[in-house]
This record gives C-alpha cells, sequence and structure tokens, in this order.
C-alpha cells in the first residue's frame, strides 16, 4: 500500500523542462528513466515533450533550409587546405620526441591529480629497479676466477685432448727500456708438449723456436724477453703453457704476502665490459717476488684476454704485460703435424733440464707451409676478415679504397694513400695481424715512381667556366622559398643577400652529407659484394663479430648522413606543389628472396639509392652550365627517395642486426674449423 | 537530429590521441584523416554561426592547422572532436567579436532555395518560416546560437559542456532556457 503522501507525490510530479531535455535528447542522468516512464503515463507530459521536439526540429529545419547549399566543406578549397599544411608542416619540422613525451606526461599528471600518487609511485618504483640494475652486485675476485675456470674447463671439454693456442702480445717495460715480441703457444695438453714461437716485436726476421717434452716441467721460451717471464713464472710453480690464465692468476695472488685485492668494472677497446682482478702486496720485496698482478676478463664470456704482472728485479720493478691476439682450442689429430715435428737441424736454443729430447729447429715455411697444410682456409680467412677490420678502424675503407686480395698462403694488401703519415697509419693497423703481405705506398713514393719511368704529363689548361652562367638548378625556386620566410623582413637588397647566403649554406651542407653518405654507402657495398660476406655463415664466431661490427658502424654512419640530409631538405622540398603527380611508386629496400642472400642484396639496393640520391642532389644543389631539365621533377624524385629511405632504414637496420648476430648465437655449438 | 561521424577507419574521435613519433609525415596523415572526418560539421556550425561562408571556410581550415600544431608540439588531445569544436567556437566567438561590421547572411541563397518550391503557396510557406526562424535568432544570444548548433551537430551535453566552458548542471539550465526561448517564439508565430 502506497502511502497518501507517496500518491500524492505520485500525482503531482512532472518533469521539469530540462529533464525533458534531457530526455529527449537521450542523455543519461539520474531520474531519466523515470522520466520515460512518467511521460509513457502523463499525457500532458507527453505533449510538453513533443512540443519541444517539434519547436526545435522546425528550428533546425528552418536553419537547414536557410543554409540548403552549405551542407559541407567546399571541396574547392580542399588544396589550398593541403597547401596550408605542407607549408605549415615546412616551418614546424619534425616533432619533437622528448618534449611531446614531457608534456603528455606533465599533463596526466596536472589534469588527472588523482593519478598523481599513482605515478609517483610508479616512478619511485621504476628508480628503485633501475638503481638496483645498475648498483653492481659486489662480486669477489674468487667468484670472477671460479667463473673464468669453469668457462675455460667447458671450452676444453669441447675438444677431446685438445691442443690450446694462444697467441699474445707480450712487453716488457722496464725503467729506461721497453720490449715487446709476439709470443705464440701450443700446449699439446694429452702428450704434455709444448710448441712455442717467440717473435720479436721489433723485427720479424728474429725468432726463435723450441719443442719441449715432459710432465711436470715445463719449458722456458728462448728469447730473452719471454725467457725472464718464463723464469718468474717456473720460479712461482705457474703454467707456462697457458700463461695468460686464472690459474696463473691464482697462482700470483697466493704467492704475494699481505696481498690487497680489487675488482674493477672496465671496458675494452671495443666497448665490451670487462673486469679487471688486481692483487698487490706490501713490500720488501726479494728478487723475481711479484709485486702487483692484474687480471683482465671479458665479462661477455669470461675469458682471461689481459695480464700484467709487476716484478721486483735486480734494483727496480719490472712490468710484464700480455695480452691476448688469438686463442683456440684445437683437435690435435686435425693439427699439422710439422707443429709438434722432430728437430731437423741443431739451431734451436735449448735451456732447460728437463728436455727429453733435443728439439727440432723449424722454420716459418714448416710452420706454416705454403701447400696445402699451412695456412688453413679458415685461418686465412679470419686474416682477411682481420685485414678488412684494421682498414675499416683506420678509416681506410672510405675514399680511395686498399685493395685486399686473397693469395695461396697469403693475404695481400695493397693501396696507395694521401702521405706517408696515413701510411705509418695504416701499416700500424695491419700490424700483428697473421699471413698478410701489406704493400702500401704513399701518393708521393707513387709519384716519385712514376717520375722515374715517365716524364710528368702536360696538363692542359682546364676549360673556362662561364660563371655567368653558372648557377643553381633550383636557384630561383630556393629564392623564392627564403624570401618568403626566412629573409622575409628588410629592404629588398638585404632579402636579396639574405637568401643568397641561405642557399649557398644550404646546397653546401647538401652536397657535404650527401657525398658522405655515397662514401659509406660504396663502403657498405664493397662489404656487400665481398665474397666472405656471403659466406658469413662459415666463418668462426669472432671474426664474425668483426664482420657484424663494420657493418653496423657503416649503417649508423649512413643514417646519420641521410638523417641531417633529410632534416635540411624535407622542409624546402616538401613545398613543392602536386607531388603524387609524378611521384614514382614507393620502392622497398629490404628484399627477402629465399634464393639469394638477402642481406647483401637489400645492402646493395640500399647503395644504389644512396647513390640515386647523391646524384640528385648533385644535379638541383650544384653549381652547374649544364641544369638538369626540369629542376622541380628531380626535387620531388629526391624528397620521395629520401622519405622512401627515412622509413625504410630503420627495419633494414634492425633486421641486418638481427641476421649478423643471429649467426653468432646459432653457431656457437658448431664445432670450430679445422687448424692445419 | 544525432549524426554519426565515420569512426571506422581505425581513428576513433573519442579516444586519445597523441603524437611521439619522429615522422612528420605520420601526422600529417593523422590530421588529414581527422580532416576529411570532421571538416564538413565543423564548417556547418562556423556557417551558421558566423552566417559567412569565406570565414567559415578560412576558420575550418584553421582548426585543423592549430591541431596539426598543438599535436605537432607534443600535446595530447584526450577528446578529438570535442577538442576540434572547442577550437572552432572560440575561433568564431574571436570572429564575432571582431566583426562589427560583418556582412550578414546573403539572402539570395535562400531566396533562390524558395524559388525551388513548387508553387506560390510553397513560397508563401516558406517566407513565413523565415520569419519564424529570424525571429527565434533574433531572441538568441551569441553563445545560446552555438550551444544550439553544437547539439545540433550531433555532440554529447559532456562535450558541449567542455566547449562552452561550463558545468553539465549549469549546460543543462542553458538548454533549458534556450528550449523555452523556442517554445515561446514558435507559440507567438
Amino acid at each position: 500500500m502506497l502511502s497518501w503522501r507517496s500518491r500524492l507525490f505520485r500525482q503531482t510530479w512532472h518533469p521539469s523542462l530540462e529533464e525533458l531535455v534531457l530526455h529527449l535528447d537521450g542523455e543519461a542522468g539520474p531520474g531519466m528513466e523515470r522520466v520515460g516512464t512518467h511521460t509513457k503515463t502523463c499525457w500532458a507530459c507527453r505533449l510538453r515533450l513533443e512540443k519541444i521536439n517539434r519547436a526545435v526540429s522546425e528550428f533546425m529545419e528552418a536553419r537547414n533550409s536557410s543554409f540548403g547549399g552549405s551542407s559541407g566543406f567546399p571541396p574547392r578549397e580542399l588544396p589550398n587546405f593541403a597547401l596550408k599544411l605542407d607549408r605549415l608542416e615546412a616551418d614546424c619540422g619534425s616533432p619533437n620526441v622528448l618534449t611531446g613525451m614531457l608534456r603528455s606526461c606533465s599533463a596526466s599528471l596536472s589534469f588527472r591529480p588523482r593519478r598523481q600518487p599513482v605515478f609517483l609511485a610508479l616512478l619511485c618504483l621504476i628508480a628503485v629497479m633501475l638503481i638496483r640494475l645498475n648498483l653492481a652486485e659486489p662480486v669477489s675476485a674468487k667468484e670472477i676466477l671460479s667463473r673464468v675456470g669453469v668457462a675455460e674447463a667447458r671450452q676444453l671439454a669441447q675438444v677431446s685432448a685438445p691442443v690450446i693456442y694462444q697467441k699474445l702480445r707480450l712487453s716488457r717495460s722496464s725503467r729506461n727500456h721497453v720490449e715487446t715480441a709476439t709470443w705464440e703457444i701450443w700446449d699439446d695438453t694429452k702428450n704434455h708438449r709444448i710448441r712455442q714461437l717467440v717473435k720479436n716485436g721489433s723485427s720479424s726476421t728474429r725468432s726463435a723456436l723450441s719443442i719441449y717434452h715432459g710432465l711436470t716441467q715445463r719449458p722456458i721460451p728462448a728469447l730473452p724477453i719471454a725467457g725472464e717471464l718464463g723464469k718468474v713464472l717456473l720460479s712461482h710453480g705457474a703454467n707456462v703453457g697457458m700463461p695468460l690464465s686464472s690459474m696463473n692468476y691464482a697462482v700470483w695472488r697466493d704467492s704475494i704476502p699481505e696481498p690487497t685485492e680489487a675488482v674493477i668494472e672496465g671496458r675494452l677497446p671495443n666497448g665490451e665490459k670487462a673486469a679487471i682482478l688486481r692483487v698487490s702486496g706490501h713490500g720488501p720485496f726479494a728478487s723475481d717476488d711479484i709485486v702487483e698482478a692484474e687480471l683482465t676478463v671479458r665479462a661477455a664470456d669470461w675469458h682471461a684476454i689481459g695480464q700484467r704482472l709487476r716484478v721486483q728485479s735486480h734494483g727496480e720493478v719490472v712490468d710484464y704485460s700480455l695480452g691476448e691476439l688469438a686463442f683456440d682450442v684445437l683437435v690435435p689429430d686435425r693439427l699439422a703435424s710439422s707443429i709438434f715435428a722432430e728437430p731437423v737441424s741443431d739451431a734451436v736454443q735449448t735451456t732447460h733440464r728437463s728436455i727429453e729430447k733435443a728439439p727440432p729447429a723449424l722454420s716459418r715455411s714448416e710452420l706454416h707451409p705454403a701447400q696445402p697444410e699451412l695456412p688453413s682456409e679458415a685461418e686465412l680467412a679470419a686474416a682477411e676478415v682481420e685485414v678488412w677490420y684494421a682498414l675499416h678502424s683506420a678509416q681506410a675503407c672510405i675514399g680511395r679504397p686498399i685493395e685486399v686480395r686473397r693469395g695461396s698462403s697469403l693475404v695481400e694488401v695493397e693501396g696507395v694513400v694521401d702521405n706517408d703519415e696515413r701510411k705509418a697509419q695504416v701499416l700500424i693497423a695491419l700490424r700483428g695481424i697473421p699471413f698478410v703481405a701489406a704493400k702500401i705506398t704513399s701518393s708521393t713514393e707513387s709519384a716519385d715512381k712514376q717520375g722515374d719511368k715517365e716524364s710528368p704529363p702536360v696538363l692542359e689548361p682546364p676549360a673556362p667556366v662561364d660563371d655567368s652562367k653558372a648557377k643553381l638548378p633550383v636557384e630561383d625556386f630556393l629564392k623564392r622559398y627564403f624570401s618568403a620566410g626566412k629573409c622575409a623582413a628588410g629592404v629588398k637588397d638585404a632579402r636579396e643577400a639574405c637568401a643568397e647566403k641561405e642557399i649557398a649554406a644550404l646546397s653546401r651542407q647538401a652536397l657535404a652529407h650527401s657525398e658522405q653518405a655515397r662514401e659509406q654507402a660504396w663502403a657498405l657495398r664493397r662489404l656487400a659484394e665481398w665474397d666472405l660476406f656471403r659466406r658469413r655463415d662459415k666463418l668462426r664466431t669472432s671474426t664474425r663479430r668483426l664482420l657484424e661490427l663494420m657493418v653496423r658502424e657503416h649503417m649508423t654512419a649512413l643514417r646519420k648522413e641521410l638523417e641531417e640530409s633529410w632534416t635540411q631538405l624535407k622542409p624546402v622540398l616538401s613545398l613543392l606543389p602536386a607531388r603524387q603527380a609524378s611521384s614514382p611508386r614507393s620502392e622497398t629496400i629490404e628484399t627477402r628472396d629465399e634464393r639469394v642472400d638477402w642481406l647483401a642484396a637489400s645492402l646493395e639496393r640500399l647503395c644504389a639509392t644512396v647513390d640515386e640520391i647523391t646524384n640528385l642532389t648533385l644535379s638541383t644543389f650544384a653549381e652547374t652550365n649544364r641544369p638538369v631539365d626540369k629542376p622541380e621533377v628531380a626535387m620531388k624524385d629526391l624528397l620521395f627517395k629520401l622519405d622512401n629511405v627515412e622509413r625504410e632504414f630503420p627495419k633494414l637496420e634492425t633486421d641486418a642486426a638481427e641476421e649478423l648476430s643471429g649467426f653468432s648465437k646459432t653457431l656457437v655449438s658448431v664445432e670450430k674449423p679445422d687448424h692445419k | 537530429m544525432q549524426e554519426n561521424y565515420t569512426t571506422s577507419e581505425a581513428l576513433s574521435l573519442d579516444l586519445e590521441l597523441s603524437f611521439t613519433m619522429r615522422s612528420t609525415s605520420a601526422l600529417r596523415q593523422k590530421v588529414t584523416k581527422i580532416f576529411e572526418l570532421l571538416r564538413d560539421p565543423v564548417y556547418r556550425y562556423l556557417y551558421r554561426v558566423l552566417e559567412n561562408s569565406d570565414e567559415a571556410e578560412d576558420l575550418t581550415q584553421e582548426v585543423f592547422l592549430r591541431l596539426y600544431r598543438h599535436l605537432h608540439q607534443g600535446h595530447t588531445v584526450t577528446n578529438i572532436r570535442a577538442w576540434v569544436f572547442r577550437v572552432a567556437h572560440n575561433l568564431a566567438i574571436d570572429q564575432q567579436r571582431k566583426d562589427t561590421q560583418r556582412e550578414r547572411l546573403d539572402l539570395s541563397g535562400r531566396e533562390e532555395a524558395c524559388d525551388r518550391g513548387p508553387g506560390p503557396e510553397a513560397v508563401a510557406l516558406e517566407v513565413e518560416q523565415q520569419e519564424r526562424l529570424r525571429q527565434a535568432l533574433t531572441s538568441l544570444s551569441i553563445e545560446e546560437k552555438h550551444c544550439l548548433e553544437l547539439r545540433a551537430e550531433g555532440l554529447s551535453y559532456k562535450e558541449i559542456a567542455g566547449i562552452l566552458d561550463m558545468r553539465m548542471p549549469t549546460l543543462v539550465k542553458y538548454l533549458g532556457r534556450i528550449i523555452k526561448k523556442l517554445l515561446q517564439e514558435t507559440a507567438h508565430a
């Protein structure tokens, strides 16, 4: 039963005008259902609702009919809008990503105050996580040594009865003398044989070779520099067969009285992370005592790659430093027999008492016979890639390229460089790479040789250039652009001068960037066309890593140059009208044809596009007596190609990196190539 | 009275929109798409409140150029349609303030529309309707006209309240008052 109050209320309540309007417009709100129910039963309200509806409808219909011919935005204005948008786009340039992100963050904070605490809490959480991630966990030297030991054991376990090959750069520095040498060691762990080759660093002619046999005693290398270190190693009971190892560092550690130890995080010259273990003792020290020892370990695979020993000598401390040049674990059966061959002459220097047999004296040609055993295909390939990388590091891969040829037993490097200083730089870069014959000449040497042979050619004077006609093919367009934009202010003369200055600066920069981009593209194309690049899946992991580094660095440099070009030219070029009419179809750089090496093909295609961009830039922004027929078409093509590269490049870069690093991952488990 | 916008082309006009991309071409593409979707209602709105087709054309373009600039600067738009109409509304108010001597709607176009009628009776009715409209229009303030036009363009009350910078209850009362005026005018007629 409803109360009298409820009944009275139900009889007297009618929705207000606002409620009816809300109901009419279908706006959700409290009490709207009640309005709906009420209007169904109350004829007065229903009438009112209809009145409102009719009044508004009539009003709007009348309005519509009065604006009958204007139901929409006139199509004739569409090109005008596109033009305005073009101008705006050109004026604004590229959007600032960082500003955008900051603004959106601040907007979300200022407009939604309830989110503030959540956002701050999230920020704190991220900060804590980042700090935790960045904070290096305190790792003890013992733990690092244990990891290095495990990694070494794992490497040795891959091959039964392995021969450990180490090639080290050894340097000895005392108070007034520095000496360097290359020290190669083949340690046959099964047969307890060690073969050592020590080469004096200053000349390749002087070398000494020893073969030793023995289980408990290890040999001392013949050359004085390595011999001294060998004595130190032996006197402390360290392993001469593997001088650069975690085991030896542990020996130094134990031999130092009252040691002070530190673990330092560092970076290798190639940017990889490294851990440096350092242990030092407190004097006084006797002769041959270790004063300080240091071991550098590559963090990526816990491999020891450098060692430094400071040894107390007579009245001075001598610094021995060992740096790894090469390391491999070899299969003994497939090793060239000449490496552990018996002696053929008595020209061997032996100093150790435990020698069972006189060591053989092998010539270099016996160590690396030309046919067919030494060097192996894998070694030559590795040497060739090292040469390419050395030239790349010395920036000798761009500009006038230096030729790299593969001989039967050597990698031949030949080329002409600008001057003697550059020649020295290139030779230094190539130093230490095995199986390399370098023939680098400077321009002056080359000219001298030419001069000896023949008289210098008589150069004809260059044809005079008609300066009055020489102007940029797009000069008129650029003048209009700058006069309407940057140089709009001032009197006419000042405007013209300003426009000319801007045009000169723009063309200079455009040409410079496109030329540099072309140089990088050509270097990439040389890589892509390189035989070893196409057979990269057959290379050693370390060799492939060098290949990957070269491709990455060239692509990064190329991207930078293209971005510079794009940023400078886009605002100007995008003002050209009716782009779509003459623009060619979109081109994809990356190609995924399974039958060919897609990466090489994609890189070659990229280089072709960069070539086209450079040619178009030259034909439009370089002063010439023979301008292009249709500069506008050339500019549109240039814009299109820049746009296309800008769009396609990041994907290609990512895919190339994945492809190259992917090989490294998949081939880790593959057996190492034979070492003959 | 409600008008549906084509939102099927992967662009929801009610969603938050922000650009954090590097390429201007992507930004341009988005703004062009929004322009295609909203240019007609915005133009219609501006034309009706300004009663000048040239001004409406210019201001319609200006609205979308402002959208480009706004997004380019890294701002975020929480509701594209509401944002666009709010800018259009503000531009229209500015324009109306400036145009103290603005040219009134050209009646010749309306006369042409009347001429399409079948006979003199229809013409007379049309003229009468125009008269009623004129009376109703004169009774409404600029703000009220804006409000009514926004409602006619199918914007929600929440969106209209945002554009006119009002609270929802105020807007409801405001609309009620406008409807009351319209009812009075039509009743007088």
